[in-house]
C-alpha cells in the first residue's frame, strides 16, 4: 500500500492522508470497526480466486457437476473468509501508552494497550516503513504490545499512522487499517565520545580532575528494570529469591559540580555540539556528579538524579527542533 | 502488566502443528487419487511424506540439492516412460502429483505452502474426474476440509497451535459449515456453459467395457462377465414391460462374411441434427412415456433408446433409420430424454422399403448350406412370417445358449447352423439375418442392450454390461420392420428374468458382481438396492443436474430467461451475502456492546414495561425497583434484590464477577413475568 502510495504524485498523497484524516481521525484510543477498517482480497486471495476459475474451467470442459460443487464451495469459501477475516480484526480497541525515550540510532519500544472481548490471531503491526510484528491478542483483560521502532535523528519522533492488518484465517483475505494513536516518542541525541572537562563552561574545573572512576564490584543501589538497561547489570540473585527484576547501579566517586555548555563547544555542526554534551551527560550522571545545562535559551541548574537526567537529555532533544 | 506479545517473525517458518496438518492433508490428497495412478506416484509422494516426517522428527535433514535434482530427473524419466509426454488428463494428474510429491520435500516455509494448498484444491478437483460415486465423493469432500484446515493452521499463531492443536479445525468447520448453503445455492443456480474446448480422458476410454461399430461373434459375449453400469433411465409413466425393453443401440446391416458392420456409420451426410429435425412420429395422442437416461461414460458416441424414440437434444444426431448419437465421443456421464412411442405394426399401404437391396445384400460366395436352407423354407412357404417361423423353429428345435460357444471356422455360419449349434446372442442373431436375407426377406442386426435389473416403484431400470445383446429386425410386408429376437426362441429365460439370474450357477459367468453375488441373502439384497436408490439419486440430481434440469427447476419458480437468471443469481448472492453479514456483525455487536447482564436487566424491564410499569430513561436501577414495588407488580421482591445486585456490578465492582445465581435469578423473573403477561391476557387483561 505504501509503495502504492509512495508511485503517486505529491498532491494525491496529500488527499489520500486528509481523506484518510476524515475517515479515521486521530485517536488515542481506537475500536475498530467496519467504519475504520478496510477489507479486500489478499495477493494470496487473488491466486485463490484464479485456483477457482480453473476448477471452473475444468468443471465446465468435463462437465462434471463435483468440480462444479467444489468450485462453489470455494468460492463460498472466500466469501465466507470475507467476513471471517473481518470479524478477527473488529472488536479491537488500541491504544498508545508511551515510550521510553531512547537515542539516535536505537530502537524506540512503543507500548501499546490493547483490550478485545474475543481472541485475534495474528495480527501484524507495523509503523510505516518498519518489520511488522505478529501480534495474537487473547480475550478479556488489557495487554500490553511493544512495537519496535527505528530511531534515526534527535527530535520528538512521530512515526505516523501505525499500519494494522491480518489475513488470518485463511491467508485469502487482507483486513487492515491505518491508524492515528498520537504515538511519539522522545529521542535524545546520539552520544558521541568527549571529554567533559572540554564541554564545561568556567568554574571548579580543577575539582574535576580528580574525580577517580570506581571499577569495583560494589554497587550502590537497585533500580527496577528498564527495557534497554545492560544485561550484564541486571541483579540475577535478587531476581532469583522471587524479588523482580533489577539492575544494579554502580557508584562512583562525586566530584564537584559542572555546568554543561552548548557555547563553549567549538564544533560548527550543532549536532555533534549536542552529541557530544549528551555523552557528557551520560558520563557526569553514571558518576553521580551533579551538572547543569546552558543551551541557547535554556538553563537548567546543576543537580543529580534520574529526572535531572531525563530534563537535560530532553533539553538537548528538543533543541531548536 | 502482560508480558510482551511479540513472537514470530512474520510468515517464514511453519510451526510444527501446522506442518502435521500440512501433511496429513496432503496425504489425504494423495491417498484419493493413487488408484488411478501408475503406482509409482503414490510410492513417490509416501517416500516424500516419510522422508518429511523424518525431518520433522529430527531424524533426518533435508534432502540435498543434489538428491533433489536426483529426484526430479527420475520422476521425469518415470513420466516419459509412462506417457510419452502426450497431452492427456492422466498425464497432467500424473505431472501435477509428482511435482507435488517432490515440493513436499521442501515444504518449510508458508508461501511454499499456501501454493501447494491451492495445488491440492485442483488435485481434489482432477479426483472427480476419475471416480463420482456417492461415498467418494463424500471423502473428496473431507478432504477439503482437512486442508483448510491446514490453512488455517499455516495462518494461526504458533503459541496457540501448542495449546489447542484443533482450533484450526474448529475454525475451518465454521468456515465449511457457513459456506455449504452458499455453495448449495450457487450450485443449483449458477449457470453452466458448454465446454470450452474438449480434453480427452485417456484412462476412461481405454478402461471402458462397450458397445463397438460392429459385431462378430463374440462381441457381445466378451461384454458378458462385466457388470459395469451402461446406463439408467427413469420413465416418466409406469415402466414398459420387460419383453419390451430392447435398448437399441444401432443397426447393422452389412455383412461381408465375418462381420457385421453399419451402413455408412461414419458418413456425415446420413447425419443430421436431432433438433432440426422433422417431427417422425406426429400422434401426440400414442405417445406412451417420456424417459430419461443417465448415461455413463464410455468410448464411443452411443445413445441408447427404445425403438421408436426421439430425442431433441443439441449434441445429438439422429439418422434416417432412427438411431441416434453423440456427436462427439461420451467422456464423462450423460443425460437425455427421450419420448416413446408404442411399437405400431402397419406400414401405411403400399409404403415401400428404401433401398431394399441394402437389407438382402449377401456375400455371394460361401455359406452355401444356410443359403440352401433359407431357399428351401422360401419354397414350402408363401408368406415371409412363415419363413420367419420356420426358422425360429430350427433354432429352438437343437441349439443351446452358451457363454462359451465353440470356435468356428471359416464358412462361420455354416459352421454355426450345422455343427456347433451353440453360441451367443450375436450367433444366432446374425445367423437369422443372414438366412432371412438368403430367403430374400430384408432383414438387419440390433445390437445393444436388452432389460436390465428393474425398480418398479421408482421406475428406473439399471442396465449393465452383462445386459448387452444382438436381435434382428424383419421387413414383413404390411407390417414394416418387425423385432424377432433368435435368442428368445432358444433361451427365453434370457428375455424373461434378469442375465444375472439366467446366468448364476453357470461356471462361465464369473464375474465380479460385488454384493450382487448375495442377492439370495435378503437383508443384504434389501441394503444393495438401497444402496443403488441413493447412487441412482446421487446421478440423477447431483451428477445429472444439467443446464436442462436446471432450467426445468427455474422454471418451475418463474425464472425462464437466462438474464432474469444471471439477475437472480447476483441479488441472491449479495443478500447472503449481506444476511450473513449482518448475522455475524450483530453477534458481534451484542458480545462488544452488551453484557449478558445488561440485556437480560434490559429484557426485564421490558417485561414489567409490557406489564404497564415503563423505566424512565433516567431511573437507577434502584429508584425503578422502588417503584415497581410501590407498584405492587409480581416478583417485585425478587426484582428489588436483583436490581440491587446488579446495580452494585455496574457501578461499584465493575468488570468483576456477577454475584452468583443473578442469571439464574433473573431468568426465573423473566419466566414468572411471561407467565404473568400469559395470564393477563387469558383473562382479558389489556396488553398493547
Amino acid at each position: 500500500m505504501s509503495r502504492l502510495l509512495a508511485a503517486l504524485p505529491d498532491s494525491w498523497q496529500q488527499r489520500y492522508r486528509r481523506w484518510l484524516d476524515r475517515r479515521i481521525p486521530p485517536r488515542q484510543s481506537v475500536l475498530l470497526t467496519q467504519a475504520n477498517l478496510f477489507i479486500f482480497l489478499s495477493r494470496q486471495g487473488l491466486y485463490f480466486l484464479l485456483l477457482v476459475l480453473l476448477i471452473w474451467v475444468g468443471a465446465t470442459n468435463f462437465q462434471n457437476n463435483l468440480a462444479y460443487g467444489l468450485c462453489f464451495l470455494l468460492l463460498s469459501v472466500l466469501f465466507v473468509a470475507i467476513l471471517q477475516t473481518f470479524a478477527n480484526v473488529s472488536g479491537l480497541t488500541l491504544r498508545f501508552v508511551d515510550a521510553d525515550p531512547v537515542v539516535a540510532g536505537d530502537v524506540a519500544w512503543m507500548r501499546l494497550e490493547v483490550v478485545s472481548p474475543a481472541m485475534h490471531q495474528q495480527l501484524s503491526l507495523a509503523w510505516p516503513g518498519q518489520v511488522p510484528e505478529m501480534v495474537t491478542v487473547q480475550a478479556g483483560d488489557a495487554q500490553r504490545i511493544f512495537l519496535p521502532l527505528q530511531t534515526v535523528r534527535r527530535g520528538v519522533l512521530r512515526p505516523g499512522r501505525l499500519h494494522l492488518q491480518s489475513v488470518y484465517p485463511l491467508g485469502v483475505v487482507r483486513c487492515w487499517t491505518w491508524l492515528d494513536l498520537g504515538a511519539q516518542v522522545l529521542v535524545y541525541p546520539k552520544p558521541v565520545e568527549a571529554d567533559f572537562r572540554l564541554c564545561c563552561s568556567g568554574d571548579g574545573d580543577d575539582e574535576a580532575g580528580q574525580v577517580i572512576q570506581a571499577a569495583g564490584d560494589e554497587y550502590f543501589a537497585l533500580k527496577p528494570y528498564v527495557q534497554g538497561d545492560p544485561r550484564s547489570h541486571i541483579a540475577w540473585k535478587q531476581f532469583a529469591a522471587g524479588r523482580g527484576l533489577f539492575v544494579r547501579e554502580y557508584a562512583e566517586l562525586r566530584g564537584g559540580e559542572v555546568v554543561l555548555d552548548f557555547s563553549v563547544l567549538t564544533d560548527a555542526d550543532i549536532e555533534l555540539r549536542l552529541s557530544k554534551l549528551c555523552y557528557c551527560a551520560l558520563q557526569l550522571h553514571a558518576q553521580s556528579r551533579p551538572f547543569g545545562l546552558r543551551l541557547p535559551g535554556t538553563d537548567i541548574a546543576p543537580s543529580a538524579g534520574e529526572p535531572h537526567l531525563r530534563a537535560v537529555l530532553s533539553a538537548l532533544a528538543l533543541f531548536a527542533s | 502488566m502482560a508480558a510482551p506479545l511479540v513472537h514470530a517473525i512474520p510468515g517464514s517458518q511453519l510451526s510444527r502443528t501446522a506442518l502435521l496438518y500440512l501433511l496429513s492433508a496432503f496425504s489425504a490428497c494423495i491417498a484419493l487419487l493413487s488408484p488411478f495412478m501408475p503406482w509409482w506416484i503414490p510410492t513417490l509422494a509416501a517416500g516424500s511424506l516419510l522422508w518429511r516426517l523424518l525431518v520433522f522428527t529430527g531424524r533426518l535433514s533435508f534432502p540435498s540439492r543434489l538428491a533433489k535434482v536426483l529426484l526430479v530427473v527420475l520422476a521425469g524419466a518415470a513420466l516419459f516412460l509412462q506417457y510419452r509426454f502426450r497431452m492427456s488428463l492422466d498425464f497432467f494428474v500424473a505431472l501435477l502429483l509428482s511435482g507435488f510429491s517432490l515440493k513436499l520435500l521442501e515444504l518449510n516455509r508458508n508461501r511454499d505452502t499456501q501454493i501447494l494448498l491451492y495445488l491440492s484444491f485442483f488435485v481434489v478437483m482432477t479426483f472427480f474426474l476419475f471416480q463420482q460415486l456417492p461415498a467418494y465423493a463424500l471423502l473428496a469432500f473431507l478432504s477439503v476440509l482437512l486442508l483448510l484446515a491446514a490453512l488455517v493452521a499455516a495462518h494461526s499463531d504458533e503459541a496457540v497451535l501448542a495449546r489447542q492443536w484443533w482450533q484450526p479445525l474448529k475454525k475451518a468447520g465454521a468456515l465449511y459449515a457457513l459456506a455449504l448453503p452458499v455453495m448449495l445455492f450457487m450450485f443449483v443456480v449458477m449457470p453452466r456453459v458448454p465446454p470450452l474446448w474438449y480434453m480427452p480422458l485417456q484412462k476412461q476410454q481405454q478402461a471402458r467395457t462397450g458397445m463397438s461399430d460392429s459385431m462378430s461373434p463374440g462381441d457381445v459375449a466378451s461384454l458378458a462377465n462385466s457388470s459395469e453400469l451402461a446406463f439408467r433411465a427413469t420413465f416418466e409413466g409406469s415402466l414398459p414391460d420387460r419383453q419390451s425393453l430392447y435398448w437399441y443401440g444401432a443397426y447393422l446391416d452389412m455383412f461381408d462374411g465375418t462381420r457385421w458392420t453399419a451402413y455408412c456409420s461414419e458418413c456425415t451426410t446420413i447425419w443430421q441434427r436431432s433438433m432440426s429435425r422433422p417431427v417422425v412420429i406426429a400422434d401426440e395422442k400414442t405417445r406412451v412415456s417420456a424417459y430419461q437416461v443417465i448415461l455413463e461414460p464410455q468410448g464411443g458416441k452411443w445413445v441408447y433408446v427404445l425403438n421408436p424414440s426421439d430425442i431433441r437434444d443439441d449434441g445429438i444426431w439422429v439418422n434416417p433409420d432412427g438411431m441416434f448419437r453423440y456427436a462427439r465421443d461420451v467422456g464423462q456421464r450423460k443425460l437425455y430424454t427421450a419420448n416413446y412411442w408404442p411399437r405400431q405394426d402397419g406400414v401405411p399401404a403400399g409404403q415401400a422399403l428404401p433401398s431394399r437391396s441394402r437389407y438382402v445384400a449377401l456375400p455371394p460366395s460361401g455359406n452355401a448350406r444356410a443359403k440352401a436352407l433359407a431357399q428351401q423354407w422360401r419354397n414350402a412357404a408363401a408368406a415371409d412370417a412363415a419363413v420367419v417361423q420356420s426358422a425360429l423353429d430350427y433354432y429352438r428345435a437343437a441349439f443351446t445358449y452358451t457363454l462359451q460357444p465353440p470356435l468356428l471356422g471359416d464358412e462361420r455360419v455354416d459352421d454355426f447352423l450345422f455343427n456347433t449349434r451353440s453360441g451367443f446372442c450375436e450367433h444366432f442373431a446374425g445367423s437369422f439375418v443372414f438366412l432371412m436375407r438368403a430367403a430374400g426377406i430384408p432383414a438387419r442386426v440390433a445390437i445393444g442392450y436388452m432389460g436390465g435389473e428393474t425398480s418398479p416403484q421408482d421406475r428406473y431400470v439399471i442396465v449393465r454390461q452383462y445386459d448387452a445383446h444382438a436381435w434382428a429386425e424383419v421387413w414383413l410386408p404390411e407390417r414394416g420392420w418387425v423385432l424377432v429376437d433368435p435368442t428368445a426362441a432358444v433361451a427365453p429365460e434370457r428375455i424373461d428374468r434378469s442375465f444375472v439370474d439366467a446366468f448364476s450357477g453357470n461356471p462361465a459367468f464369473n464375474m465380479d458382481t460385488g454384493l450382487q453375488a448375495y442377492r439370495h441373502v435378503p437383508l443384504l439384497n434389501r441394503l444393495r438396492l438401497q444402496w443403488q436408490h441413493v447412487d441412482y439419486l446421487w446421478a440423477r440430481w447431483v451428477l445429472g443436474y444439467e443446464p436442462e434440469r436446471q432450467q426445468a427447476l427455474l422454471r418451475r419458480f418463474g425464472l425462464l430467461s437466462p438474464w432474469k437468471l444471471a439477475g437472480m443469481v447476483a441479488v441472491s448472492t449479495l443478500l447472503a451475502f449481506a444476511v450473513l453479514g449482518i448475522f455475524l456483525y450483530w453477534r458481534h455487536w451484542w458480545s462488544a456492546h452488551e453484557h449478558r447482564a445488561t440485556r437480560l436487566y434490559r429484557q426485564l424491564c421490558h417485561a414489567y414495561a409490557v406489564c404497564g410499569l415503563e423505566r424512565a430513561p433516567s431511573e437507577t436501577p434502584l429508584q425503578f425497583a422502588g417503584r415497581v414495588t410501590a407498584a405492587g407488580m409480581p416478583g417485585a421482591g425478587e426484582f428489588a434484590g436483583l436490581s440491587t445486585q446488579y446495580y452494585c456490578w455496574c457501578y461499584e465492582t465493575a468488570a468483576q464477577a456477577l454475584p452468583p445465581g443473578f442469571m439464574e435469578n433473573a431468568r426465573r423473573l423473566q419466566r414468572l413475568l411471561l407467565w404473568h403477561r400469559f395470564r393477563q391476557w387469558l383473562s382479558g387483561g389489556g396488553i398493547g
